[in-house]
């Protein structure tokens, strides 16, 4: 274990010499990245100070952990995550510890130096995003590894509940709820500063929560198959109705974010997006037109919004070959929300077909099993035989076909007091997952383009060091130029800890 | 002042609407010679010579075009005449329109103040909450019904619903729906007289515009249509922009259960922009639909009506598939449903046989066409009768 804050530092020079020859495979460098820009502080004296709007918040914390509860959870009462341990040695680090939730209750007293500022809040998510959610135990071969990694080696019998399958990546499960636990707890103290940001500062909050939904989208497709519907109550391991809540709550932020800088002349350049996902999400249809009818034009017109207005009038209209033909077309995010439409749309669509194909309600129609896969995009013939027997559907004698009864009265199963059974839920893999095969996952997770103001503040100004603790960003970083320096005939090697600038195209005129 | 005395209701409503415009009243009060205060205290009692005050105060600072500070003294009034309102009978009931007609329309001018300044526009939830305590007074006054203030419900009830669909904010207009509906209120909301009185025809008229769109929203188009219809059938021919605005919401109800609005109506009601959305419609024309549609988006997405008037596809499925079967030979009941793929992408619409099955196994399962789909061997078979049902018969709409 590491002892004071300055004795990590110097071990965490030799832990830099040592990264020379170690190679990250899974790490790769975000499209785009904050820690360029540094954001002042804000002139608020803490939370009850008085707004002036002008900076980067009244935190003052500047790393990714308060010193206090880094010093508490290292060496009062441990209480460090795997994902907080240093990939080289593979003990805690205190530059590897994310602040964890805490309740704000109103006993809760937060001092400036526990809150980050605006610039410590964009690495924490940063790091949470591309180096935490690919992380692979352990990080380099031969490198350190916890002894439960072991399971998640080679597949096999003794996988554990969720494990996607990738060597030495952690169960999804496991990672998302870290990572929704740390991301819960910046939001909150965004929320808290918020109105001490500066205009600039309020921008860098509007990537953050974008950022932060998506990742709550993908997790409810993702960990679909581990919650109360899949798993018995002890087992289950993914709490839906908390995911769907952290998701509402980033999108109501960012929605009054979005007014809020409209009123001050900036539109977002996602806000089409958003507003998709809101659109295809939301619950009640009635609110959902008088709030689009506010929203400017550009964004109602833009194409997310239009696709949006498809799979709604699909769903609203039970059109469920309009539905699965924009499914198949849309980007992975925005196929994660429909999923959550499967049942409503794909129970229609049974109804529809069992009184259509069969010319009258006795004769004994079969329907392939492989159509009915197709065209209501199930996943395998066990998920079709699980769909026609809840809806009371019987097989046909070669159990390759359904049975079409040729009436519009399907019911769903009930169980003993004619309440609902909820079938578990399928995670499809082949269709929406498919969609994210190949893409890094901070490229999904973040902006698809770099954030105009981003581009704009850092266009002439020079690369500022990061924190005084070597990040763990820098580190991986440094370790990956030097990759790509080596891999082209002898680069130079690049600073440990200086904060690589973002690739950012030619600079634009201050 | 002799109108209080008199607890002449009209007369007291009269004069306060007389207020709003009188010239001479608002330059004295801006002057500020009149002592106020002391007109007010002298000839009246508590509390309308608080009411009255505020009254003034209102006028003077809606003249002066401080609408925030004008909606204050408005809701204030309004403080002190629910204070008399509770004890009272019923003869203030139109004084208590006029105060909600203030109240609401100051509140809409406040918030577009506020917008303006950048702050948030919170007035309109405030006039909603002041009206909603009115209703309860309203609606939960024992006296005997032919003296009963229920009489006065529907008023407010509409002034609330015209602030809450302003504000987009229809959560609460159930509970307004339900008190109509419930035991206690008077079941007088066709025009008919119940124990002597009867609700004003506008205010029948009023609620049945604003329950049908209701309706539309969840979805349920047999009670929108009626309703719609009403209104629009009993608004009185003079009255020209509320008929507009009944056809509105009507012209694509009636289009999405297969009815089509004459041209000359859409004419004389100016609502041109749906002549080409319903000849698309008749004709079964997909490409001019969908143009029609995306033309059209931006005014239909702020009227409220996209959702419904994409729900008239299924007829131009109907009617593109009722011609299909025209250019089939007279005898055959059987039609290749690869043709029909053809025909449908001569036409713009790109479809796979799944999609083709779809859209026909919809209109199939909801009796729009009579006959099935031969999975098997890829064929449409149809009824030898008619197999495309006259649309007036199938006048409800399932949601799919």
């Amino acid at each position: 274990a590491l002892g004071v804050l300055a004795g990590g530092q110097a071990s965490s020079c030799d832990v830099a010499v040592r990264a020379a020859g170690v190679k990250f495979d899974w790490f790769i460098p975000p499209p785009y990245s904050w820690s360029a820009l540094v954001f002042p502080p804000s002139r608020d004296d803490g939370a009850e100070g008085r707004n002036h709007a002008d900076g980067g918040g009244w935190g003052r914390c500047t790393d990714m952990c308060p010193a206090d509860e880094a010093h508490e959870r290292l060496h009062i009462a441990p209480n460090a995550n795997m994902q907080e341990t240093d990939p080289l040695t593979g003990d805690s680090d205190p530059a590897w510890l994310v602040t964890m939730f805490h309740r704000n209750d109103a006993a809760r007293v937060w001092k400036p130096s526990d809150i980050r500022n605006v610039n410590a809040l964009a690495n924490s998510v940063e790091h949470l995003l591309t180096v935490v959610l690919p992380r692979r135990f352990p990080a380099f071969p031969g490198g350190p590894c916890p002894p439960e990694a072991a399971a998640w080696q080679t597949p096999g019998d003794q996988s554990s509940i969720g494990w996607e399958g990738v060597p030495g990546e952690p169960p999804f499960i496991r990672t998302a709820g870290f990572v929704r636990d740390r991301l819960r707890q910046i939001r909150q103290e965004l929320t808290m500063q918020q109105p001490s940001f500066s205009l600039a500062a309020k921008e860098v909050a509007v990537d953050l929560l974008e950022q932060c939904t998506r990742f709550h989208i993908m997790v409810e497709h993702r960990c679909c198959e581990l919650g109360l519907r899949n798993l018995p109550p002890d087992d289950a391991k993914f709490d839906s109705r908390m995911n769907m809540q952290m998701y509402t709550q980033s999108l109501s932020g960012l929605q009054q974010l979005y007014e809020e800088l409209r009123h001050q002349g900036v539109q977002c350049a996602n806000e089409a997006e958003f507003q998709a996902y809101y659109l295809v999400s939301s619950a009640d249809p009635d609110v959902l037109f008088g709030r689009l009818a506010n929203l400017p034009p550009t964004v109602l017109t833009a194409p997310s919004m239009q696709i949006a207005l498809r799979v709604l009038a699909a769903i609203q209209g039970g059109d469920f070959g309009a539905f699965f033909r924009e499914l198949k077309r849309a980007s992975y995010l925005m196929a994660c929300l429909m999923h959550k439409h499967f049942e409503t749309v794909r129970f229609r669509a049974i109804v529809a077909i069992n009184r259509a194909f069969a010319p009258r309600p006795d004769s004994r129609v079969e329907l392939p099993l492989a159509d009915l896969e197709r065209m209501l995009c199930l996943e395998d013939a066990d998920e079709a035989k699980a769909i026609a027997d809840f809806y009371g559907l019987h097989l046909s004698p070669s159990g390759s076909a359904v049975l079409l009864t040729g009436t519009s009265r399907i019911s769903a199963k009930t169980d003993a007091e004619g309440g609902p059974i909820m079938p578990p839920l399928v995670c499809s893999r082949s269709i929406i997952e498919a969609k994210r095969h190949g893409i890094p996952v901070c490229q999904l997770m973040m902006s698809p383009q770099p954030p105009p103001r981003l581009l704009e503040l850092a266009g002439g100004a020079p690369a500022v060091a990061a924190a005084t603790l070597p990040s763990p960003r820098a580190v991986l970083r440094s370790v990956a130029a030097k990759q790509a320096a080596a891999n082209t005939a002898g680069g130079v090697p690049a600073r440990p800890f200086a904060a690589i600038p973002a690739v950012l195209p030619p600079a634009l005129p201050p | 002042a002799g109108a209080i005395g008199r607890q002449d209701g009209p007369a007291l409503a009269a004069a306060l609407r007389f207020d709003m415009g009188n010239t001479s009243l608002l330059g004295q009060l801006s002057s500020g010679r009149v002592g106020l205060e002391a007109v007010c205290g002298g000839s009246l009692s508590e509390p309308y010579d608080e009411m009255l005050l505020e009254h003034f105060y209102f006028l003077r600072a809606a003249q002066e075009g401080d609408d925030i500070k004008a909606y204050a003294h408005c809701e204030r009034a309004c403080a002190c005449f629910q204070a008399v309102f509770e004890k009272d009978t019923d003869w203030s009931l139109p004084a208590l329109h006029a105060l909600c007609l203030s109240l609401r329309l100051a509140a809409a001018r406040a918030d577009r103040a506020l917008v303006a300044k950048g702050e948030k526009a919170s007035r309109q939830q405030e006039a909603a909450r002041t009206m909603q305590r009115f209703f309860q007074v309203t609606v939960t006054d024992r006296s005997a019904l032919p003296v009963s203030k229920k009489w006065g419900a529907l008023g407010v009830i509409n002034a609330l619903f015209k602030v809450y669909f302003n504000i987009n904010n229809l959560r609460l207009c159930q509970n307004l729906i339900r008190a109509v509906e419930g035991p206690a209120f008077p079941k007088a909301l066709d025009g008919q007289i119940v124990e002597g009185r009867r609700f004003p025809k506008g205010e029948i008229v009023t609620y049945k515009y604003f329950t049908g769109r209701l309706c539309l929203l969840n979805s349920d188009f047999g009670a929108a249509e009626r309703n719609l219809a009403y209104a629009f059938d009993h608004c009185p021919a003079l009255a020209f922009t509320n008929k507009r605005l009944a056809l509105r919401y009507l012209v694509p109800v009636r289009l999405a259960l297969g009815s089509f609005a004459s041209r000359a109506l859409l004419v004389k009601y100016r609502l041109e922009y749906f002549i080409p959305l319903c000849r698309a419609v008749h004709r079964g024309d997909l490409q001019a639909f969908e143009e029609q549609l995306a033309l059209n988006q931006q005014r239909f997405i702020q009227h409220g009506s996209y959702l419904l008037v994409e729900r008239s596809k299924t007829i131009v499925y109907r009617n593109f598939f009722k011609r299909c079967t025209e250019l089939y030979p007279e005898k055959s009941c059987k039609m290749d449903l690869t043709r029909i793929q053809r025909t449908l992408k001569a036409v713009g619409a790109h479809m796979d046989m799944d999609e083709v099955e779809c859209v026909l196994a919809n209109l199939i399962a909801t009796g729009y066409i009579k006959g099935y789909i031969s999975h098997q061997h890829g064929k449409l078979v149809v009824s030898k009768g008619a197999p495309f049902p006259p649309l007036r018969e199938l006048l409800t709409v399932t949601d799919g």
